[in-house]
């Protein structure tokens, strides 16, 4: 581990800290006992079973009647336990629990517009790796302020009507709720236009902006050469899913699975909800996708499902008429299509304009439903390692994990700050992520710098904030401690509204779709 | 088999269009107009902003789409063409990459770059041909294509201006001593062509079923370039052949390869076949045949006069 012992002293308080504060969190005020917040891997999680969300209303208004839970027995690392919360006040963050507002008694101006993980700061913060020296630590970090700068594919959010601004909302809602130990957190976003070598330019441009981390969104074909990058360039790199590095990363990190884990989690769904049915495949042919597809077909021969059909296709392809018809000719009743979500909606298109209608597996993208024609007549199913989000389509669906209330306060948030902006899945997803790294940065506590943040995960950090998943940097398959994102979504398409196709979540944070 | 042959032609057919508007410009510029596809997908654009936020009929939006589509490339003809007229034509086709960046740089600006779907002009259940459902829209095109690809030939045959058109590229200097208006005659292959790229994707829109910013580039250009050479550059109706013969050798590649671990195998194919073009019959291939088959004819008349 590149990782440096505090001294003495520091280690000693913070062990006197933790006493107290594992204390205060067994003694609740009305006396019983309490469930140890903030660890999911320490006390186990629910994960709302696929019948939690089995009602034929929108959005799943029964309440889940069963959890499961699921454990890997690990222990909570000292990071974990010093940093979750560090004032006893915790943002009881056990999903099992009922959420108490965190941010009580603090300044809202958005009335009903804030959840952000509360905030007094742990005495201690974790321990130091050793990627930089005392000058490059603090770089992108002050007492005042912290500078982030991510890659996305910033004109998607343009699709959605919204500027990248909008893209931070959430951070404008910290601010004025007095920041992070009194630091703003200001995020820079540059367009790498879902292109690799762009998204590289992006990368070299926030850098010369000295961000604290780079971070990097949506975009298979994107992260492993800005990864590779940031490796040669040693910048702290926070990434969205991406295929797993091939040898153990110095300077990047992930809250997201990897391409391999998502694949693998669009097989034990299909190999749990379609055992019995043909499977057919189409999937993205390249180095970057072919991973997941990988994975994924394995675990359904594994399942003995039957597979017949599993066709690669090239990037915009255009016309898939050859790999339709030798599915539906061979009885494919459900197509599990690993590509973007342009290329998942020409596909099904096309398809429904040959009168073939199976149960479509996708990335569960609202964008790729508005374009879908003949929907009263699709079944789509998402896998994904995010929430699903429809404006005003909530009604009770897992309270364990405070999803219905977080969209309420993104709505609130939104209408607060941006009026205009209508709020959308991508906007969800965002704001579910800014919230992860809010406790993130909290957790890395007042004297957080780029060391001591990198060693929060090198550390196996474990914490979970709602509406978000648990991250879990100790998980075993985590490539060194790098990944931290090992829980899934599974959604399914639903009409609402006026006959308007969306996605409502049917399992929540599991550890397997299967 | 069938089926991939029949798709092939469904397909080719589109391919082709795109080759006639590529082909158009050529022979009146002797430039290859890299933003052909491009403007194709502009078009969509305006179509589908005229059908959606101005409840226009999709028949009024695609003529009107059209025309628009029309008047950029006059007007990237005036602005740009016109002022290069003594570049080289390389130097023009470079420029043409710059309206495609352009276009699609508008395209992300005011619309975005998520899905978006146009449907066909035309409802309905349409016929199978072997197995394959051929919509409305794409019989529609069918007919639109072969109507658009016989009234385009007897223009370029038999007015004057049609063969100015044809005469335009060969030599400007003679073709302006006889009184031919080449500043016309070179808006109206640079118009025309854009007007056959919109139609083009107004009619393949609906069959692929969504696009996006510089979607028609990405999955029409190369197939369409491959139309236009194999056709021949200088000949309207081999783009024509041309489109249909890419369309059945992808369709086909596709058919063949289908589970095999040989990714792309299509675009290879079509690749081997412009390599293949270009180092045998140059001209393209529909000239070649044409050629061969005059001087058959030729041969046999000699013959049959000795």
């Amino acid at each position: 581990m590149d990782l440096v012992l505090k001294p003495g002293v520091i280690a000693f308080v913070a062990c006197l800290l933790l006493v107290a504060s594992l204390a205060e969190a067994f003694e609740r005020p009305d006396g019983e006992p309490a469930t140890v917040a903030i660890d999911d891997a320490a006390s186990p999680t629910p994960e709302a079973s696929p019948s939690t969300a089995a009602s034929p209303t929108p959005r799943g208004s029964a309440t889940p009647s069963a959890t499961e839970t699921a454990t890997d027995g690990a222990t909570p690392s000292a990071t974990e336990t010093a940093g979750a919360d560090g004032d006893g006040d915790t943002p009881s963050t056990d999903p099992s629990q009922p959420q108490p507002s965190p941010t009580a008694g603090e300044p809202s101006p958005a009335p009903s517009a804030s959840t952000p993980p509360s905030e007094p700061p742990p005495p201690v913060g974790p321990r130091e790796a050793t990627l930089y020296d005392d000058d490059a630590k603090t770089v992108g970090i002050t007492d005042d302020r912290i500078s982030l700068c991510g890659h996305a594919a910033l004109s998607l959010a343009a699709a959605f009507n919204t500027s990248p601004d909008d893209l931070n909302v959430y951070w404008e809602m910290v601010a004025a709720q007095g920041g992070i130990h009194g630091r703003t957190v200001d995020v820079e976003w540059k367009d790498d236009a879902y292109s690799g070598d762009t998204a590289v330019t992006a990368a070299e441009n926030c850098k010369s902006e000295n961000p604290f981390f780079i971070m990097g969104g949506i975009g298979f074909d994107q992260i492993p050469q800005v990864r590779a990058w940031a490796e040669q360039n040693q910048m702290l790199y926070l990434h969205h899913i991406a295929v797993a590095p091939s040898a153990t990363p110095t300077y990047s990190f992930s809250l997201s699975p990897t391409v391999q884990a998502m694949g693998e989690q669009f097989g034990r769904h299909i190999a749990g909800q379609y055992a019995d049915r043909n499977v057919g495949i189409i999937w993205r042919d390249s180095e970057n996708w072919r991973p997941g597809r990988d994975a994924g077909r394995a675990v359904l021969d594994a399942a003995g499902v039957a597979v017949v059909g599993d066709h690669g296709v090239g990037n915009n392809q255009g016309v898939y008429t050859q790999q339709l018809n030798d599915l539906r000719t061979k009885g494919a009743d459900v197509v599990w299509v690993w590509e973007n979500a342009l290329n998942a909606a020409q596909i099904i298109n096309q398809a429904s304009s040959q009168g073939y209608r199976p149960t479509w597996v996708v990335f569960p993208f609202q964008t790729t439903l508005d374009v879908l024609s003949g929907r009263d007549q699709l079944q789509i199913d998402g896998v994904s390692s995010w929430p699903s989000y429809v404006e005003g389509g909530y009604g009770g669906a897992f309270p364990e994990y405070g999803f219905d209330a977080e969209i309420a306060a993104f709505e609130q948030a939104y209408a607060t700050y941006r009026p205009g902006v209508e709020p959308n899945d991508l906007l969800w997803q965002v704001w579910v992520g800014n919230k992860v790294l809010h406790r993130m940065l909290s957790d890395c506590g007042p004297d957080c710098n780029r060391n001591r943040f990198a060693g929060m995960m090198l550390d196996g950090y474990r914490m979970q904030v709602n509406p978000a998943c648990p991250v879990d940097f100790a998980d075993s398959r985590s490539v060194g401690n790098h990944i931290g994102g090992w829980r899934f979504f599974s959604m399914r398409s639903f009409l609402h509204g006026n006959n308007q196709l969306a996605f409502e979540t049917t399992r929540y944070c599991v550890t397997s779709l299967g | 088999m069938t089926f991939a042959l029949v798709s092939g032609v469904v397909v080719g057919a589109i391919y082709g269009l795109f080759a006639v508007g590529i082909v158009l410009v050529y022979r009146g510029s002797r430039v290859i107009n890299f933003a052909a596809p491009a403007l194709g997908t502009f078009a969509l654009y305006l179509a589908w902003t005229m059908t959606h936020e101005r409840t226009t009929s999709w028949w009024t939006a695609a003529i009107l789409a059209i025309l628009a589509t029309g008047a950029i490339a006059l007007l990237f003809e005036r602005l740009v063409v016109q002022r290069m007229h003594a570049a080289s034509p390389l130097a023009i086709a470079v420029a043409t990459i710059g309206l495609m960046l352009l276009l699609t740089a508008i395209e992300l600006l005011f619309w975005d770059p998520s899905p978006r779907f146009l449907p066909g002009p035309l409802e309905g259940d349409g016929i199978r041909v072997a197995g394959l459902v051929i919509s409305p829209t794409q019989l529609l095109s069918l007919v639109v294509v072969a109507g658009l690809g016989y009234g385009l030939t007897q223009f370029l045959r038999r007015t004057d201006f049609g063969l100015g058109v044809q005469a335009a590229a060969m030599d400007p200097a003679a073709l302006r001593l006889v009184g031919v208006p080449l500043a016309e005659v070179s808006g109206f292959v640079w118009a025309t062509g854009g007007m056959l790229a919109a139609i083009a994707a107004l009619l393949v829109e609906p069959t692929i079923g969504a696009f996006g910013p510089g979607f028609m580039t990405q999955a029409f250009f190369v197939p369409s370039l491959a139309a236009a050479l194999v056709g021949g550059l200088d000949d309207v109706n081999g783009a024509f052949v041309g489109g249909i013969v890419v369309g059945v050798l992808s369709e086909l590649t596709s058919w063949a390869f289908l589970g095999s671990s040989v990714p792309g195998a299509s675009t290879v194919a079509v690749f081997i076949l412009i390599v293949v073009v270009l180092l045998v019959v140059p001209g393209g291939l529909v000239g070649a045949l044409r050629e061969r088959l005059r001087t058959n004819l030729l041969a046999t008349a000699t013959g049959g006069l000795s």
